[in-house]
């Protein structure tokens, strides 16, 4: 991967981290607008994302994000309230970026979506302000709000110096983009001050010696000054501020009075500015005078109001009025820098907070490489400790010992790197249930338990589809619309509730709503006409539940876009147990539905419980094993040829794995049942012995062996043989089956 | 890469820089100079084909020139700034015409002689 591919995929990377950000502002957002520390957010992580984007060439995400940006700026600086279209907006803003990301190279088929976001963005600027403005109750309030916004009309010329510090180019930027930006802002200036760089001698080639001075005249506020430095605002020195005339007044603003007073003519002001600060700036330009010499030319020349006066333009009252006014759109406008500086504070101090916690970014398949290494390394491990016991030399078994106890922190470390909190799935789907209660006219609140607990990052990722299918049928499926909730004495709002937590091995995630529930007849009748169920056959609600995850089951009376075509609830099933996990679903009529899903919590290494038939070791996940007991001959003869145990008096169906396995042999007089727990059914494998609890890295059995039924993997022992795992579900359905099919030809 | 070549003679040195005037390439260039202009009493600097240049690199160019001077020898660019140059320039905010306090004679590497 080239150096540039490589910078491009760590944009995209956060990128996508940013728009989540994003959505998740922007509905924290919509429930307090009022939130400058939101706003303030929203505002850096597009701004970011369209620095970046025009770093690496994103050129169209650059400016689509510009023109959302500018209109947040408008919102940061208090013109604009953050009302409900604005967010709309903004989401669908958000959704056309992370396409724009998707597909870059198709970015220009998309550009008509984009311009009709910018479009509906610029008319609710305008509109928002305008309906702000008779809301201040005399004419002089009014004015001066407007003065106190960085109005678009309004130039104000700047004096910046930005000193970089002397490492800015060893960490990654270049002074020279940060001023080609302040340019892009507006009439600038610049002029760079050479002084301090040293003799060749003393130089060292990689530090910044050179400091700048720009003028800059832009109708952008201080804020869009400012965000050109955001990146290396704690590396550098920047004062800025306002040229005033030579009598300590804005000079722009005082024309502007004036010329809004009808004393003088926009004529006049451009005569009188072209009179002496044009040429001024021209030099600097040109490089033939210094900005400190103009300054101190300027400094001798005569007031602005002096010169006015002189021409006969105004009269000396007319200068004073003004400059009463100007001294109070002063204040004014200190008063808004305070505000806004202490925001720059807060900023600050949040971002200092987060770098407190540091951390690195690391590509996923780096540490997938980690894993499969540290599972090889276990691997070998359960050699070294199986061999250095035949030896029966203590020195190596205390070696031994040291390298497990190594290895099993080594694991248990590896593992909880891969571990990441479930909470930014979940607020992922917020924005989900959002866009669904206003597809469906539902009025549905999602709120979340747990959103600490750690997964596996491979689970969380290959969570996401089944959940979202979950929350579209709770949503779809079961709260009802707010009229009909209210006519059963439920709240207009439906509730939809998320949680995770931790469960010995596994974690459990609960979807449970407060709708309508299953409707256990509904079912019933259904699964009868599509054959799943003999129609006399007394089955418990629970297992009727189970019936609504068979392949083509839905008992929706209409098909909507978001659910009710029958896909899905089967291949949400087939996911999870992709996952090795389990659904189980809970409801009652009127109530609502409860779905737990319950997932191992690392998907690479298991702990299993080591089993051999004849010569052959087999692994069975601990996690389902509830007991082991013995099976002797006289057992099998008391049982008359069914294939059930008496278990303290309970009766357990059991498997022979050797019949199933078709492993030639003998029997032992002994065996041993494994008894599992499979959907609250309790079910014995017989084994010929049960070897015990065996650390097993799962590897993969290869596309070769994919239609192999039962298994779900095989892992390599200590001796370098081979042990398959079983899929214990798996195999006991199977069986199931062809149990039912026997019963039929029989 | 900087590619560099030297033409000698007893009181003038033609150095020819090619390539990258870049961060990367910086202590490289630093040592270039410094070399040449201990070593001749004139540097004449033939930059027509570097292909990019940044401000880095002219930091070193304008320390060269001081440096130089501080040693009573001279440094100069032989013939017009090539368009790069001149945009680095302009985008790092050097006059053109005109040098700094430390240049009294007007010897600027960055003045363009005609």
């Amino acid at each position: 991967m080239s150096n540039a591919d490589q910078h491009k995929n760590a944009f995209l990377e956060e990128a996508y981290e940013l728009l989540a950000e994003l959505e998740t502002s922007l509905l924290e957002l919509e429930d307090r607008p009022d939130d400058l520390d939101i706003i303030g957010r929203i505002f850096r992580a597009m701004h970011t994302i369209k620095g970046s984007g025009a770093m690496f060439g994103f050129d169209e995400i650059s400016a689509f994000t510009h023109e959302v940006e500018t209109v947040f700026d408008l919102v940061r600086n208090g013109e604009m309230e953050a009302s409900k279209e604005l967010i709309n907006l903004t989401l669908s803003a958000r959704d056309h970026i992370k396409i724009m990301l998707d597909s870059p190279d198709t970015s220009g088929d998309h550009k008509q979506n984009g311009d009709t976001i910018v479009e509906a963005l610029k008319e609710l600027a305008p509109r928002t302000k305008a309906a702000q403005e008779p809301a201040s109750d005399d004419g002089t309030q009014s004015e001066n709000s407007d003065w106190q916004s960085d109005s678009p009309e309004r130039k104000i010329t700047y004096q910046i110096r930005f000193r970089p510090s002397p490492d800015i180019f060893a960490m990654g930027n270049n002074p020279v983009f940060l001023l080609n930006e302040l340019r892009a802002l507006g009439d600038c200036s610049v002029v760079a001050h050479s002084e301090d760089i040293p003799l060749l001698q003393e130089m060292d080639p990689e530090s910044c010696y050179v400091y700048w001075d720009a003028a800059l005249t832009t109708t952008e506020g201080i804020n869009a000054i400012k965000d050109v430095f955001i990146f290396v605002a704690d590396d550098c020195k920047l004062d800025m501020h306002i040229i005033d005339d030579s009598g300590g007044v804005d000079e722009a603003t005082l024309f502007d009075i004036l010329k809004e007073k009808g004393f003088i003519t926009k004529e006049d002001t451009n005569q009188l500015k072209a009179s002496y600060k044009r040429i001024g700036e021209i030099l600097v330009d040109r490089g033939d005078i210094t900005p400190q010499e103009l300054n101190k030319v300027l400094s001798e020349q005569k007031r602005i109001g002096e010169m006015l006066v002189k021409a006969g333009l105004v009269d000396r009252a007319t200068i004073e009025s003004a400059l009463a006014e100007q001294q109070r759109i002063k204040e004014v406008r200190k008063i808004s820098t305070d505000v806004r500086e202490k925001k720059g504070k807060v900023v600050q101090q949040r971002q200092l907070q987060s770098e407190a916690v540091s951390s690195i970014r690391v590509a996923s398949d780096k540490l997938d490489k980690l894993v499969d290494l540290v599972g090889e390394l276990v691997t070998v491990q359960a050699r070294l400790t199986q061999t250095s016991s035949s030896r029966n030399d203590p020195e190596m078994v205390s070696i031994a010992e040291e390298v497990e106890r190594l290895t099993n922190e080594l694991r248990d470390n590896t593992m909880s790197v891969r571990m990441v909190p479930i909470g930014s799935m979940f607020s992922k789907f917020r924005r989900l249930v959002r866009d669904l209660s206003a597809e469906t006219g539902k009025e549905v609140e999602m709120t979340t338990d747990g959103s600490e607990t750690e997964l596996d990052k491979t689970v969380i990722d290959k969570l996401n589809d089944p959940l979202v299918h979950l929350i579209r049928n709770s949503i779809d499926h079961g709260i009802e619309p707010p009229h009909v909730r209210e006519a059963n004495r439920k709240t207009r709002q439906g509730a939809v509730h998320l949680a995770a937590r931790h469960s010995g091995a596994s974690v459990l995630i609960e979807i449970k709503d407060d709708g309508a529930g299953l409707n256990a007849e509904a079912i019933r009748t259904k699964a009868v006409e599509r054959g799943l169920l003999d129609p006399g056959a007394s089955v418990s609600e629970k297992e009727l539940f189970q019936m609504i995850l068979a392949p083509g089951f839905s008992t929706a009376q209409k098909v909507t876009s978001v659910s009710g075509r029958g896909v899905g609830m089967d291949v949400v099933k087939q996911n999870i147990e992709a996952l090795r996990g389990t659904i189980e679903i809970n409801s009652k009529i009127g109530a609502g539905t409860t779905m737990t899903l319950k997932l191992p919590l690392t998907l690479a290494i298991i702990d299993g419980l080591l089993v051999k038939i004849g010569e052959d070791f087999y692994v069975m996940p601990l996690s389902l094993v509830e007991e082991c007991v013995e099976l002797t001959r006289d057992d099998v003869a008391r049982a008359h040829g069914r294939q059930i145990a008496n278990v303290r008096g309970e009766i357990v169906p059991y498997i022979s794995l050797r019949e199933q396995f078709n492993i030639p042999g003998n029997k032992p007089d002994i065996e041993q049942i494994v008894i599992v727990s499979i959907d609250d059914h309790r079910v014995g494998f017989v084994v010929d012995d049960v070897v015990g609890e065996h650390q097993t890295v799962i590897k993969s059995l290869g596309t070769f062996y994919k239609d192999a039924e039962g298994l779900s993997g095989a892992t390599i022992l200590g001796d370098g043989t081979v042990a398959l795992i079983l899929d214990v579900p798996k195999l006991f359905q199977k069986v199931e089956q062809q149990e039912v099919v026997l019963a039929t030809i029989g | 890469m900087i590619e560099c070549t030297v033409q000698q003679s007893d009181e003038r040195k033609i150095l020819t820089l090619e390539g990258d005037l870049t961060i990367i390439h910086a202590a490289e260039l630093k040592k270039i100079l410094l070399e040449a202009i201990e070593n001749s009493p004139h540097v004449d600097l033939n930059i027509d084909k570097v292909a990019d240049v940044d401000l880095s690199c002219l930091q070193l160019l304008c320390s060269a020139h001081r440096t130089s001077l501080n040693l009573n020898r001279t440094i100069s660019i032989a013939s017009n700034h090539p368009e790069i140059f001149r945009e680095a320039l302009r985008d790092a905010g050097f006059p053109l015409n005109k040098g700094c306090e430390l240049d009294p004679d007007g010897s600027c590497l960055w003045i363009e002689r005609k």
